[in-house]
């Protein structure tokens, strides 16, 4: 038995009966589940998998509830452990489809080049203004979208490496993908993703390229 | 010489690594010279950012998903089976 569960079960009971640590997690899950939850969507894109990982999580926090000491906040500590279950969410999913390689060519991409391997059209003139973008709902709701349309390896690549910034490393033992697939499957996530941004969202004002 | 598909490729690696020497002067020779290609870079390096930071922070408070009330109650139940003492209180 860990520490942590005899932690749990040598516990005084209170609150109703419960014991503390179920107390506290219980709170928590009152207190904190909606943000973990919007946390996992974008990252799972899936409500019943979010949901099954924010199950994982509280879980966690319950068996490790001895070892919180509150020098971060419990929002801040839940994080912690939510984003090692949403990465054990895709190891599990990559072992399921462990027979799903990752291509070197992607016609979707390769569709902007000719056979010289030059730009048949060049990309829409946009300026991306960091600033302007973060407050820009409707823009995170496109990206969210692009992003689902996504093949699931690429997305989950996209995810761990930029939106989560997890080096890339880390993300080639999550995914159990070499460093050469990893490079891959980057590129064509950031170019598939800037495509449909740049067919959904990009409001060209130069009118035409040429 | 590199051709623009070789260089948005490079454009993308070079973000989550750097790139040898060489690659990185052809890379960058190119993008001076291709509208297309510094573009392209452009874009894809903004977004890189603009993407890490929001996600980074707090999930923006607009967005106003909640969590089912059944699957809190999932939780919640789960959370009283691993707890040995709950388990006789709250068994019916």
């Amino acid at each position: 038995m860990t520490r942590t569960q005899k932690a749990v079960s040598n516990t005084r009971t209170e609150h109703g009966g419960r014991p503390p640590d179920l107390h506290l997690v219980e709170v928590w899950v009152d207190e904190h589940a909606d943000y973990l939850f919007r946390y996992a969507l974008p990252r799972v894109r899936d409500r019943h998998a979010a949901e099954d990982v924010l199950q994982e999580t509280f879980l966690a926090a319950l068996k490790a509830a001895a070892t919180f000491r509150g020098d971060s906040s419990p929002r801040t500590w839940l994080v912690g452990l939510l984003r090692r279950k949403i990465a054990d969410h895709y190891r599990k999913r990559c072992r399921e489809r462990r027979d799903e390689s990752i291509d070197t060519t992607d016609a979707t991409i390769d569709a902007r080049f000719n056979e010289k391997g030059s730009w048949i059209a060049w990309p829409r003139r946009c300026d991306i203004d960091p600033a302007a973008l973060q407050q820009k709902a409707d823009f995170w709701r496109v990206f969210e979208g692009c992003l689902q349309a996504l093949p699931e390896r690429l997305a989950d690549a996209f995810t761990l490496r930029v939106m989560d910034s997890r080096k890339p490393d880390e993300v080639c033992k999550v995914l159990s993908i070499t460093p050469t697939n990893l490079w891959v499957a980057l590129h064509r996530a950031r170019a598939r993703l800037r495509a449909c941004l740049e067919a959904n969202w990009f409001h060209s004002d130069a009118g035409e390229d040429l | 010489m590199l051709t623009c598909k070789e260089a948005t490729r490079l454009v993308s690696e070079g973000l989550d690594r750097k790139l040898p020497f060489w690659q990185r002067l052809g890379l960058r020779f190119h993008v001076a010279m291709c509208r297309g290609c510094s573009r392209f870079a452009r874009q894809i390096t903004a977004l890189n950012r603009v993407i890490a930071d929001h996600y980074g922070n707090a999930p923006p408070a607009e967005v106003s998903e909640h969590v089912p009330p059944d699957a809190v109650m999932r939780i919640k139940s789960s959370l009283r089976r691993i707890t040995p003492r709950a388990n006789d209180q709250n068994r019916k």
